[in-house]
């Protein structure tokens, strides 16, 4: 029962959220500084974690490919699995767990101080003051750092692939467009946009929920951030699985 | 003028624990009402209910006539605005100055210009008695300091009801004094109700017109000033006494073991 209920609070904040999008003034201030502060915890790990995924990406297919004598195909497969997986997913991880873990303790803190009370009691709704922000924040910044994941990822597997495993950068460069297409990529920025709306919603709806003083926003961080790896990664299941059906592929 | 707020048959629980039940009574508009009872009886509870932050599993609350447990958001908000609340700690916005903080509320719904929204701000500040500390953070402030910014952020809309949570908790007797001065002096100046919940015997003798009490769930008394003070119910007496003989124990579950063995008595 205890699940459900949760649930189903969750889907009304949800719908509160959402039915406060359009409300006037639209908090373009605190929406903006939401934006630099989880692109500011955020891209430095991005592009840390991005690096040596690019390059065990580039690492594992080339040897792949090596084997089955495709080597001139090893750029292609390391743009489809950089752009189509490992972007988004480097994404998810980290707009959960640093954008998503600094909001939720931050909303968390402001709730046992009784700010998001007084916020209500001096007329101002948090949901649309605190909540609206962080969620397209989040969606902004998650699309953003999908292309710095991709980006990076793209050239850690170049450098990977031109220097250490002596593959040529004319093969690396032109076996790009025989599988990717530019749906590959739509796909993923889709994504990353809702990764980013579900991971922002998840740690506002549990920060302000937080309760039982300092104990219960430490609880409450590590709830979201659990939480939100699980049902991101769940989405990504179901999205890819919708992609694959909903847009023909190269060569099928 | 102030509004009175009326609460009907109101319970409120938490899980398998009720905090307080069927409590009915009338906050009189332009008077000062203290609301008494021991630690944990559910006061500040019963202020966030009465403003609609918590809702009850029963009862209605009216304001001003209308019933905010009826009441959709946008109408909550409306009434809210006439409304200011001190919470226990204050409740500043830890990323605010003291300034942003009492200007919030006049830059949210009002159209006054900064020139104005400052000088509203500094009379409310030199009320308080916080002139020259508007550009601190409230983490740099003490805790009595942050309390008198609270209220002059609470007052700073001129609301026609006024709710403090323990306005005097925390705070030396002399500032205690100073506070239930400025009260009164609000209250006799601008009309405005207060419902004021409090464990401080003093500021109960001297400043409201009426005073309820709560314990173990209940409304146990509500009556003018004169009457509770001079009432010889058991629970009211030892309270405004603080005596150490009496229904009212050291945990709230000897006060349940307490009654029973009493009513057993009997």
């Amino acid at each position: 029962m205890r699940p459900l209920v949760g649930l189903g609070r969750f889907t009304g904040f949800c719908a509160d959220v959402f039915k406060a999008v359009p409300k006037r003034p639209f908090q373009w201030g605190e929406t903006v500084r939401q934006a630099w502060f989880i692109a500011s915890v955020s891209i430095l790990p991005t592009a840390l974690v991005a690096i040596p995924f690019g390059a065990v990406i580039a690492l594992q297919l080339g040897s792949l490919s090596r084997q089955i004598g495709a080597e001139s195909f090893a750029g292609a497969a390391s743009v489809l699995a950089v752009v189509r997986e490992a972007g988004p997913i480097v994404t998810a991880l980290l707009i959960a767990g640093a954008g998503g873990s600094a909001m939720c303790a931050d909303l968390g803190a402001r709730k046992i101080r009784e700010e998001l009370d007084a916020m209500q009691t001096l007329g101002v709704d948090p949901v649309q003051r605190l909540v609206v922000p962080r969620m397209i924040a989040g969606a902004v910044v998650a699309v953003l750092l999908n292309g710095v994941v991709s980006a990076v990822g793209i050239a850690g597997g170049y450098l990977f692939n031109v220097y250490m495993q002596g593959g040529t950068p004319g093969a690396y460069l032109a076996s790009f467009a025989a599988l990717g297409q530019v749906a590959d990529l739509v796909s993923a920025q889709v994504r990353a946009f809702v990764f980013g709306i579900v991971a922002a919603l998840i740690a506002c709806y549990l920060g302000m929920n937080a309760k039982g003083g300092p104990k219960g926003v430490g609880q409450a961080v590590n709830t979201s951030v659990v939480v939100s790896f699980m049902v991101l990664f769940a989405v990504n299941f179901v999205m890819v699985a919708l992609y694959f059906q909903l847009v023909p592929q190269k060569g099928s | 003028m102030g509004v009175g707020a009326e609460v009907v048959g109101l319970t409120k629980s938490f899980g398998e624990q009720t905090v307080w039940s069927d409590v009915t009574l009338t906050v009189p508009a332009g008077d000062i009402t203290v609301l008494l009872g021991p630690s944990g009886t559910g006061k500040s509870v019963f202020l966030k209910t009465l403003i609609g932050l918590l809702r009850p599993d029963r009862g209605r609350v009216y304001i001003d006539g209308s019933e905010l447990t009826a009441m959709r958001d946008r109408e909550l908000y409306e009434v809210r605005k006439r409304c200011g609340v001190l919470f226990q700690d204050g409740a500043l916005f830890g990323s605010m100055t003291v300034y942003d903080n009492i200007a919030f509320p006049l830059r949210e719904h009002t159209r006054k210009t900064e020139a104005e929204i400052r000088r509203i701000v500094s009379a409310r500040l030199e009320l308080v008695g916080m002139t020259g500390d508007e550009d601190k953070l409230p983490s740099e402030i003490s805790g009595g300091m942050r309390k008198r910014a609270g209220l002059a952020r609470a007052l700073v809309m001129d609301p026609e009801l006024i709710l403090c949570d323990e306005p005097d908790s925390g705070l030396d007797p002399v500032r205690t004094a100073f506070l239930g001065k400025l009260i009164a002096d609000l209250n006799a100046e601008t009309g405005a109700t207060f419902l004021i919940v409090t464990h401080d015997i003093n500021t109960a003798r001297t400043l409201p017109d009426h005073i309820g009490m709560l314990y173990r769930g209940e409304l146990i008394a509500f009556a003018s000033r004169e009457e509770i003070l001079a009432s010889r119910e058991p629970v009211v007496h030892q309270f405004l006494t603080a005596g150490l003989d009496g229904p009212i124990g050291m945990a709230e579950e000897k006060d349940a073991e307490e009654t029973r063995s009493v009513e057993a008595r009997r």
